[in-house]
């Protein structure tokens, strides 16, 4: 008797959970945007994509939802074509598209991730788009910075993808930083720390910082902070195996800075170690810390956490690029931003000329204008394509001010972990923890990641 | 003397009561996951990530709701994917155990041994350095990406650990059990089907529960021969619910208590039985 009411209740679980329905597709906002190419392609058959756009991604990720958005109007404007999507969230994303590389079963078009262009270029895996993107109709219009992570020597292998976003913001609360006696942010290193004495006789954390996830330090710190002592030519000689090393004293430079910033001085939250950037910016949200260091990524949580539960504080967010070291001369008024990832087609697809001229139109058409268009007039944000209008009298002040300073008022470098690949990133950003524990020196962080460099990267 | 006893009765009920409490506290630290995962599924995302333990101020299903009303979650499919390739590949793990088990332990021949270690091995091989190699066979044979891709992998990397313990299980029966039988005009078959069989029901369970927990929550496999949504298993659906640069965790939280439910049922209903295979694993008399 036991067991047939607990075989019930499964045979209840099961329904009840069957209860979320069969998938019907997503819903999509209207656009008035239309298909490119409607009409033109004349392949007929199945088309495979595969990306990370999950429905859960895309809610609040404006490159997430544009992206989405207009694969389904490019799907919808092409019935002829049967639009296969193999969606995975990000990190198992990586996981099957390396496996499926390693196989040389990549699907007809996918997301390219900047730093496994010259390994999968180098094998014959990834299709020479360098002609195809030269004459697109779209080519006078696309930001050509954003191609950077994505070729080898003059070729290139992917239409950059989604929305550039800044992977270093600080975010401030003016009027905390008001009472502590500055207008706006400090632009020194040397003005924050003498900042720090005050906030930390308040009990409170001058900047909130979280780098538990290891890769936050390189992201949303060093790209930026190393590119004030180097230059933008030492990362792309470094990218080219030009001669640049990390070992250079520019670079050690940028690393002992970092060290002393956050081992030597009391700017950051002790635990800035332990936490990650979503934990440090429930610091900021909280009001137990008067500055958040993060990514586009936590403007746009940040910003949706405030707009309701605490619109004077949200009225008070600032941003501003990383304060410069004393000892560093180069751009101080840069933030790294760019797009991490392209999409890229598989090299098969030459010997399907048809398939390939379908494959090359959803390519252009899920980066062209429709995306950047949706992405500006929804989020205020921009892709590879420059938006024709950019009208942001329709947000609120902070978004304006965010795109002004994401796009308009500062300077762009770039972001380390794009290019490369990930066995250097692995050992430096394990060192980095390490390092800003004040447990290795910057010169041994240098010098391993020199190693695994040369170990593990080769230009052709 | 009567103080002695006093004091000696005092020293037990103390030590009972610490011990008790020792218990208690390690009980709680295997539970208290599954009850911060249900109060923690009541919460916004918001209010757990500005306290991570404390209680919800505001208790609301609404994490439940959107994930049952959102068809792109494909929480009941993966359900049904996963207990469709579990209960198959469970069926053939035991009947095949038990089949290679039991002649192993019982009919000699020359390479008996050589075959029984390199069953063993299976047991040695890190999954992962499997994955291109089966996904490139998977995809030759035009296996993979089906319904019944997973009961493959499954299967294989079953076996190992079922035939190890079944085939000790049956070592541990006394031969004349069989001999009696063939006196009784018994054949190999029948012996091994109708007499043998029932007395291994036991490690039968045993074999069971451990694999059914192996491939309920199996990832690996399900992530590189799986391409198609909607045969995706439950571990590979929950990751919808991790993104890029946050993770919505409540509502994670929330996916898995629907998803686990059935497995905790099952395991209600047959915790008797569940039992008794786990000590029968573990003690051989």
């Amino acid at each position: 008797m036991k067991k047939k009411v607990f075989g019930g209740l499964l045979l209840a679980a099961v329904l009840l959970a069957g209860c979320g329905g069969k998938d019907t597709g997503s819903t999509y906002q209207e656009s008035d945007f239309s298909a490119s190419s409607e009409g033109s392609i004349v392949y007929m058959g199945e088309l495979e994509i595969m990306h990370y756009s999950t429905s859960e991604e895309s809610e609040g990720n404006g490159g997430s939802d544009g992206f989405r958005t207009v694969l389904a109007q490019w799907a919808e404007a092409h019935p002829d074509i049967t639009l296969t999507q193999n969606i995975l969230a990000n990190a198992e994303y990586k996981t099957q598209i390396a496996t499926l590389a390693a196989a040389d079963d990549l699907p007809d078009v996918f997301f390219l991730q900047g730093m496994n262009t010259i390994d999968w270029a180098k094998q014959g895996l990834i299709y020479d788009l360098t002609e195809d993107i030269k004459s697109s109709p779209y080519a006078q219009d696309y930001n050509e910075a954003y191609f950077n992570p994505f070729m080898v020597g003059d070729k290139i292998y992917g239409y950059p993808a989604l929305t550039g976003g800044t992977c270093t913001v600080v975010i401030y609360d003016k009027a905390m930083w008001k009472e502590a006696g500055y207008d706006r942010f400090p632009s020194t290193w040397e003005e924050v720390e003498k900042a720090a004495e005050y906030f930390q006789a308040q009990g409170v954390i001058p900047v909130a910082f979280g780098n538990g996830g290891k890769w936050q330090a390189n992201s949303c710190f060093l790209s930026t902070l190393a590119n004030r002592y180097t230059g933008p030519d030492w990362f792309l000689s470094l990218v080219a195996k030009d001669g640049a090393a990390f070992t250079d004293p520019e670079f050690v430079s940028a690393l002992t800075e970092m060290q002393r910033l956050f081992h030597q001085t009391d700017i950051f939250n002790v635990d800035f170690n332990a936490v990650t950037n979503e934990d440090a910016r429930e610091y900021y949200i909280s009001g137990d810390a008067a500055a958040f260091i993060g990514g586009n990524w936590d403007e746009s949580y940040i910003w949706a956490m405030l707009k309701d539960s605490d619109p004077e504080k949200f009225d008070h967010m600032g941003f501003a690029v990383l304060p410069q070291p004393a000892d560093a001369k180069m751009a101080p008024n840069s933030q790294n931003i760019g797009l991490g990832y392209a999409v890229a087609i598989n090299a098969k697809l030459a010997d399907d000329p048809a398939k390939l001229e379908a494959a090359i139109d959803l390519a252009e058409y899920v980066t062209g204008p429709a995306f950047a268009n949706y992405v500006t007039a929804n989020y205020a944000l921009g892709g590879l394509t420059k938006a024709a209008q950019v009208d942001l009298s329709a947000f609120d002040q902070i978004t304006q001010d965010f795109y002004n300073w994401s796009y308009v008022d500062t300077e762009e470098c770039e972001i380390y972990d794009s290019y490369i690949t990930n066995a250097v990133w692995d050992v430096l950003n394990t060192d980095l923890q390490t390092m800003l524990n004040g447990d290795i020196s910057p010169e041994e962080v240098a010098a391993n990641a020199q190693a695994a460099y040369e170990a593990n990267y080769s230009k052709e | 003397m009567k103080r002695n006893k006093t004091m000696h009765s005092l020293g037990r009920g103390l030590l009972s009561f610490f011990m008790n409490a020792a218990l208690i506290l390690f009980s709680l630290t295997c539970i208290f996951p599954i009850i911060w995962m249900g109060y923690s599924s009541l919460k916004e995302k918001r209010a757990f990530n500005a306290d991570i333990i404390g209680l919800p101020k505001k208790p609301s299903l609404v994490n439940y709701s959107r994930i049952l009303s959102n068809p792109d979650y494909h929480l009941s499919e993966s359900m049904l994917n996963s207990v469709r390739t579990t209960a198959l590949s469970i069926v053939f793990i035991i009947v095949f155990s038990f089949v290679v088990g039991y002649i192993l332990a019982r009919v000699s021949f020359r390479l008996n041994r050589v075959l029984y270690a390199m069953f063993l091995l299976g047991m040695l091989i890190p999954v992962h350095s499997l994955l291109v190699p089966i996904y490139v066979v998977f995809r030759n044979c035009g296996i993979s990406n089906q319904w019944f891709t997973l009961i493959f992998p499954y299967v294989s990397f079953g076996l190992p650990m079922g035939i190890f313990l079944m085939e000790g299980y049956v070592k541990g029966i006394p031969v004349s059990l069989e001999e009696a039988a063939a006196i009784d005009g018994s054949s190999f078959s029948y012996t091994m089907w109708y007499i043998i069989m029932p007395i291994c029901k036991p490690i039968l369970v045993t074999i069971g529960i451990i694999q059914v927990f192996a491939c309920w929550n199996e990832f690996s496999f399900a992530l590189v021969l799986i391409k198609d949504v909607t045969l995706q298993t439950v571990p590979l659906a929950l990751t919808q619910f991790r993104g890029q640069f946050a993770s919505d965790y409540p509502k994670q939280m929330a996916a898995m208590l629907i998803t686990m439910s059935p497995i905790v049922i099952l395991y209600f209903a047959f915790s008797k039985q569940i039992i008794k295979g786990m000590i029968t694993g573990a003690v051989k008399e």
